[in-house]
């Protein structure tokens, strides 16, 4: 089972965003409100990946994305910010800080799974031929 | 005999139409997933304000709409309104006095008005029973969203505005109720 942390403020949000995600076979979900509580939960165990949202209360998503990446031990963690930012310069400065990826609001369930798949794939192979795959497709 | 450029071997076909078939498939289990979060967290709410909550993030998360305004049509015929789009601050129609024509023959029609203008988008009745209780009003899309309302959206848009409206009603009643309970029994106490 490979587990899947949704940080986001709204209980709307994260039952959506849960429900796209439990299609995808082996997946387990694990909430958080806000980016402090994301941070609390991920000193107990480090999930497979995180899907976050930007605007929160106490700690958005970019502060989250930015003290997760400060850390050793989940410097590689894939991030996903789904948000309703989605000018060039939001995307931009989520990626630059440390994301893996971007979707702008309004999701789509689909979209969110590919993505989701795609990078837990990406993480599970070994760094080399990651950078193999990632030549390749550029 | 020379064969043709664009031939496709056997069964090729068949197996586009059963990818085709199988993400359209999977297009509308994501829409009925959506359509039950939306509703089980629509009931759910016990407060009309929760009620307002919820619409508003389906329709920040779902539609893509940040300008928007959920009015309730009141006995004198007057709207109040409970929630505006955050995003854009207050609403400005395009045409106020339009855009009062147009919410009017909503509520008289109770029948979803979608109009090509600037800044408007969308009029949906909130209907219980057969009664027209309010509008829900969509002025603006975010810019990503560019291509305008789909189908599905529209499809959505239906199906919140009713499920909206039925749990505003019963919000406002079990609000109504739980109140009067509460004075009883307080009432009671001191008695």
């Amino acid at each position: 089972m490979k587990t899947i942390m949704i940080v986001d403020d709204s209980s709307t949000m994260r039952s959506l965003v849960k429900m796209m995600l439990l299609r995808i076979p082996g997946v387990v979900v694990v909430e958080a409100v806000n980016g402090k509580d994301a941070l609390v939960k991920l000193r107990v165990g480090t999930p497979a990946l995180l899907v976050t949202d930007i605007n929160m209360p106490e700690m958005d998503g970019l502060q989250l994305v930015e003290e997760v990446r400060k850390t050793k031990s989940k410097a590689e963690l894939p991030i996903i910010i789904v948000s309703t930012k989605g000018e060039e310069a939001d995307i931009a400065k989520g990626l630059g800080l440390g994301a893996n990826d971007y979707l702008p609001k309004p999701i789509n369930g689909l979209d969110l799974a590919s993505k989701v798949k795609m990078l837990m794939e990406s993480a599970a192979r070994p760094m080399d031929s990651r950078k193999v795959a990632y030549a390749t497709t550029r | 005999m020379p064969q043709r450029a664009n031939q496709v071997r056997p069964g090729a076909d068949t197996a586009l139409d059963l990818q085709f078939r199988v993400r359209e498939l999977e297009m509308q289990l994501d829409e009925m997933q959506n359509l039950y979060v939306s509703s089980t967290q629509l009931m759910s709410a016990l407060d009309p304000q929760q009620v307002i909550e919820v619409v508003k993030e389906i329709l920040f998360n779902l539609v893509g709409a940040d300008g928007f305004e959920i009015a309730l049509h009141e006995t004198d015929g007057r709207f109040a309104v409970l929630a505006q789009g955050e995003d854009t601050g207050p609403v400005r129609p395009f045409d106020k006095e339009l855009w009062i024509q147009y919410r009017d023959h909503v509520v008289a029609t109770g029948e979803s008005l979608f109009v090509n203008l600037p800044n408007m988008v969308a009029l949906i009745p909130l209907v219980v029973g057969s009664e027209v209780i309010g509008v829900l009003s969509i002025f603006h899309l975010l810019n990503q969203k560019s291509g305008g309302l789909s189908a599905r959206d529209v499809q959505l848009l239906g199906f919140l505005a009713s499920h909206a409206a039925s749990a505003l009603v019963c919000a406002s009643l079990f609000k109504r109720h739980a109140e009067a309970i509460r004075d009883y029994l307080q009432e009671a106490r001191t008695a």
